[in-house]
């Protein structure tokens, strides 16, 4: 199946190209980026049934757990009359095989079901939450790349020395701190004692750009800080790697300076590895959001999926679940084309 | 204590002994790590002796609220002094530890349970059922290992247990693919071609080549593992969506310490730098770990 659809639209664009006489330089671009389609095809043909095999594995195992939904919702007290009302009303009487159907039934009408609590679809609640997730972890993945990678180079390269020592003693420090907790002790710091912060709170974007900025440093921070550690490690461990090939030797005993010697012969070799970790990165970072969100008071879709986790509300979770994973493949897809650029070995693969 | 460290050949450079005096600083770092990974195995161990015996030590119950003694600082009575109820608080890290340790621990193995025996088979057996099995296990990597907890919290209720499972279900993935290469590896080499045309059954091939070969990445992988069980327990029961009270966890002990962070920011700062302690305890160990399995010298 993912084979026909990473044939046709390639297909469709060698034909385009061929037609004219005048489409060469058309035509060496279409050569060089038809694997290159052919694997976003292909990816994008595997994801499809895989969101469907994780729903359908939510939904599964939702039917199997003792918890009863109707019962957290309604609390302690209620009749089991009003319980079963209510599992009548959530459809929670039937078989699992047809509550899914409607679901997907309804996911391909261009919706993710509706919220347990006051009806509302789970797409508005999602998109209510995702322009501060989006903002949040955006803004945290810069932040590291800008941070990690360059640090991380720069170290691989002059391995060895007291600031080489300490940094990595840093980064092992920063690794083995919980993100959240950062949050708080960054939130007693600077916006408690110091006061140059504005304290928890929910994010307007549509105020002044300056103090949404200011909002998001803290959470950014805490988001960042294990990340930065993480991706400064594996960047500096490859272009140690690097640095040590013969290659790069021998460039540097021709006398080459530092730079240029990191521009053109360490830099693209030793970038797949940080590349294809921050690819991975994007995912941990969306789940850790969920927590800095909730401590922070921002409303994301993590900090939405914690408070339906909490009230039982399934569909909202399977929602975010879902919209994460998407997200995720995506960035995987685009971790292997970067790939794909930085180290033509990995083509065939 | 030259002497200490084992007897290994590196390519080209002769032994440990040898490479210790001939590459000077480069190979005294490594050895400095080597002994870090030392104390932090003596430090980690000891934490979790104390954790297991402060039932058996002279302790207020970690549970016991004294509220006329609240939000006291360090005592004679309590070393690390009392929280918002009273209660003491060297008790409840203690005991509070000894949670995390465990749901690290859960996580953990459900991990190495799904992803270490399932890559070992689809390694060996290759095939459709391999590119069928990895694509599933693709489709579980592509969920954070936190908002699968906080699906599974949804499905379950608050429960640390179910939301530790889901941890270890997001990390089985690596186990699979680092049991899958290894397999996939060993079985295409001389030797196990020569003992299966021997007559020497599948299984035994596994655990006589295969899992000698794969046990150092996998501890690594496990001390990874373990290290970020601990960071996911005190996520998730910080958002009470694990342990619930009056039981304490490092993290459930900060979420009510953070409502008097301004006040008493101690109770805030003590359950982080446990965990900070513990997860870098496991790390360093790892790190002593991959360079005592590692065969490459001075790439560090």
């Amino acid at each position: 199946m993912s084979g026909i659809s990473g044939r046709g639209p390639v297909v469709a664009l060698v034909g385009g190209a061929t037609a004219g006489r005048g489409a060469k330089p058309a035509n060496r671009f279409v050569q060089k980026a038809a694997p290159l389609l052919r694997m976003v095809a292909r990816r994008v043909g595997i994801a499809v049934p895989l969101l469907v095999l994780v729903s359908f594995s939510v939904f599964a195992i939702s039917s199997i757990s003792t918890a009863d939904p109707a019962r957290a919702i309604l609390g302690e007290g209620a009749t089991p009359q009003s319980v079963a009302q209510l599992r009548h009303q959530l459809g929670l009487d039937q078989s699992f095989l047809h509550r899914y159907w409607d679901w997907l039934s309804g996911v391909a009408h261009g919706g993710l079901g509706n919220s347990w609590y006051g009806n509302i679809p789970v797409l508005t609640k999602i998109s209510q939450g995702l322009p501060t997730t989006i903002s949040l972890v955006l803004a945290a993945m810069i932040l590291t790349a800008v941070v990690g990678i360059p640090l991380g180079l720069y170290a691989g390269m002059r391995r060895g020395g007291k600031v080489d020592t300490i940094a990595n003693s840093l980064a092992a420090i920063g690794l083995a701190m919980p993100e959240f907790w950062v949050a708080l002790v960054l939130i007693l710091l600077l916006s408690v004692k110091l006061r140059v912060l504005p304290g928890t709170g929910a994010l307007t974007l549509s105020g002044d750009p300056w103090q949404a900025a200011r909002h998001l440093i803290i959470p950014v921070v805490a988001i960042a800080l294990p990340q930065i550690c993480a991706l400064y490690r594996q960047t500096r461990a490859s272009a140690a790697i690097v640095a040590q090939q013969d290659y790069v030797r021998t460039a540097r005993a021709g006398g080459i300076s530092e730079w240029s010697l990191l521009r053109t012969r360490v830099a693209k070799n030793a970038l797949v590895a940080p590349v294809t970790l921050l690819g991975l990165q994007l995912g941990r970072m969306i789940g850790i959001a969920a927590v800095v969100e909730s401590v922070y008071g921002l409303h994301g879709i993590g900090s939405i999926a914690v408070q339906a986790a909490l009230t039982s509300d399934l569909p909202v979770v399977l929602g975010v679940v879902l919209v994460t994973a998407a997200v995720v493949m995506a960035a995987n897809l685009l971790t292997d084309i970067a790939t794909y650029y930085l180290a033509p070995k990995a083509r065939n693969s | 204590m030259s002497s200490e460290l084992p007897l290994r050949l590196h390519p080209g450079l002769g032994t440990d002994a040898e490479v210790l005096t001939s590459a000077g600083v480069g190979t005294w770092r490594s050895f400095a790590r080597q002994r870090l990974g030392l104390v932090a195995l003596i430090v980690f161990v000891f934490i979790v002796a104390a954790t297991l015996l402060a039932p058996l030590l002279p302790l207020a119950d970690p549970n016991a609220q004294v509220l006329i003694d609240r939000l006291q600082g360090p005592t004679w009575h309590h070393w690390l002094g009392t929280d918002e109820l009273g209660r003491d608080e060297l008790a409840r890290l203690l005991a509070a530890t000894r949670i995390s340790l465990w749901a690290a621990l859960q996580a953990t193995v459900v991990g190495v349970a799904l992803g270490v025996p399932i890559g070992l088979t689809t390694g060996l057996l290759g095939g459709r059922l391999d590119g069928v099995v990895s694509r599933l296990f693709d489709a579980v990597q592509s969920m954070p290992a936190l908002m699968l907890a906080i699906a599974s919290v949804a499905v379950f209720g608050r429960q640390l247990t179910p939301a530790m499972v889901a941890v270890g279900v997001a990390f089985s993935p690596t186990f699979y693919r680092v049991s899958r290469a290894a397999a996939s590896t060993v079985s295409r080499e001389t030797y196990v071609e020569a003992s299966r045309s021997m007559g020497q059954r599948t299984t035994r091939i596994v655990f006589s080549h295969i899992i000698g070969n794969v046990a150092s990445t996998l501890i690594v992988q496990i001390s990874t593992t373990f290290a970020f069980g601990i960071l996911a327990e005190a996520a998730l029961s910080y958002l009470g969506l694990g342990v619930q009270p009056p039981a304490a966890s490092l993290g459930s002990m900060l979420t009510s310490a953070a409502i008097l962070l301004n006040t008493s920011p101690q109770l805030t700062l003590l359950p982080g730098l446990v965990i900070i302690l513990l997860a870098l305890c496991v790390s360093q160990v790892s790190n002593a770990l991959e360079y005592l399995t590692s065969d490459e010298v001075g790439v560090r």
